[in-house]
């Protein structure tokens, strides 16, 4: 598999440590995720090949794991810099992107909070409410991974199926909270903020594409136009 | 004048240029650190690549990768017509602005700074 560390033929059986042959798979796999999808593959080979070529036959194999990871690090900055600043990222999102960021990290903060009352408290039936308060959580977190570090655009699909779990469940809460003889405040807030997150995700995520995939382009033949 | 090339956005261009057909992000990377004899990150370089390819100064085009690169693609990189004019565009700049100072620039301002003295 590619990003494993194997042992070349000269060394079998030999007491030596199997070569290097690829930087840390984990760091690898991060960082795709991390860039857009037209660089993922380019930048990645660019950097490996660097590692391999450059890096690690003059230095050890633990400081080129640490300058593959600097490398990392300086990327996913600008590229996380680059989206929020850049004109194309604001006409793209316009005014949708802070409310969506706000709102997905709010609920984010609720869903753990009432995960972690519901398992304190543990009410009758307080498994399932941990079970959709986590996955409250997750949806938020799932949203600002999503839209501010490009994880992937087949993710989409199933945040926009997420975003009308969010709105289903907001509405059941809040009309449940109003028929009910006990009105809750942090229900009725919930409620309305689930209901908030889930248009704003849906505004901002658009109508599902069809046939959208997150692998790049077909290789051409070096040509510029 | 269009919006005048910040001096990263030069090193870039100018390391394409030099680079001719090899122009790919990790020999842009080191041409860039030889040219500006300092270490440059990968993100700045990449950063500045997508910029300047967003203001259609530069065009790219993909090649199969080698198997040092697991196989992946080479983005090569080509100085667009938009992208000489800028570089012009700055070195004319940069020699106007020169042309006013007399050369070395340290002696005369420490003429300036005794006479002020």
């Amino acid at each position: 598999m590619a990003g494993q560390s194997k042992v070349s033929p000269g060394e079998k059986g030999s007491s030596m440590k199997p070569r290097k042959t690829a930087p840390p798979p984990w760091a690898e796999q991060l960082l795709e995720s991390l860039l857009p999808v037209r660089d993922r593959q380019t930048i990645t080979g660019d950097l490996r090949e660097e590692y391999l070529e450059a890096i690690l036959p003059t230095t050890r194999p633990l400081r080129a794991d640490l300058w593959y990871l600097r490398q990392l690090a300086s990327i996913a900055s600008r590229s996380l810099a680059s989206h929020f600043f850049t004109s194309r990222s604001l006409a793209m999102h316009g005014i949708l992107l802070t409310p969506l960021l706000l709102a997905s990290l709010w609920t984010s903060i609720c869903g753990v909070w009432l995960a972690t009352m519901e398992s304190i408290l543990q009410h009758p039936g307080y498994p399932t409410r941990i079970a959709i308060a986590l996955g409250v959580a997750l949806i938020g977190l799932a949203t600002i991974l999503s839209r501010f570090l490009h994880l992937s655009t087949r993710g989409e699909r199933w945040l926009w199926i997420a975003a009308v779990a969010l709105i289903a469940l907001g509405g059941y809460a809040f009309v449940n909270n109003l028929l009910t003889s006990h009105f809750e405040g942090f229900v009725f807030l919930l409620s309305l903020s689930f209901i908030l997150q889930g248009f704003l995700m849906l505004a901002a995520l658009g109508w599902p594409r069809a046939g959208a995939s997150s692998t790049p382009p077909p290789l051409a033949k070096t040509t510029f136009s | 004048m269009a919006d005048l090339l910040g001096t990263f956005e030069q090193a870039v261009l100018l390391a394409i240029l030099h680079l001719g057909p090899e122009a790919y992000g990790r020999a842009i990377l080191h041409q860039v650190q030889t040219s500006l004899r300092r270490n440059v990150s990968a993100g700045s370089v990449y950063t500045t690549l997508d910029r300047l390819e967003a203001r259609s100064l530069i065009a790219s085009a993909l090649a199969e990768g080698t198997p040092a690169r697991g196989g992946r693609p080479r983005r090569y990189y080509k100085i667009a017509a938009a992208g000489m004019r800028a570089l012009d565009d700055a070195h004319q700049t940069i020699t106007a602005l020169w042309k006013s100072v007399p050369w070395p620039a340290k002696a005369r301002s420490a003429r300036v700074r005794k006479v002020a003295l």
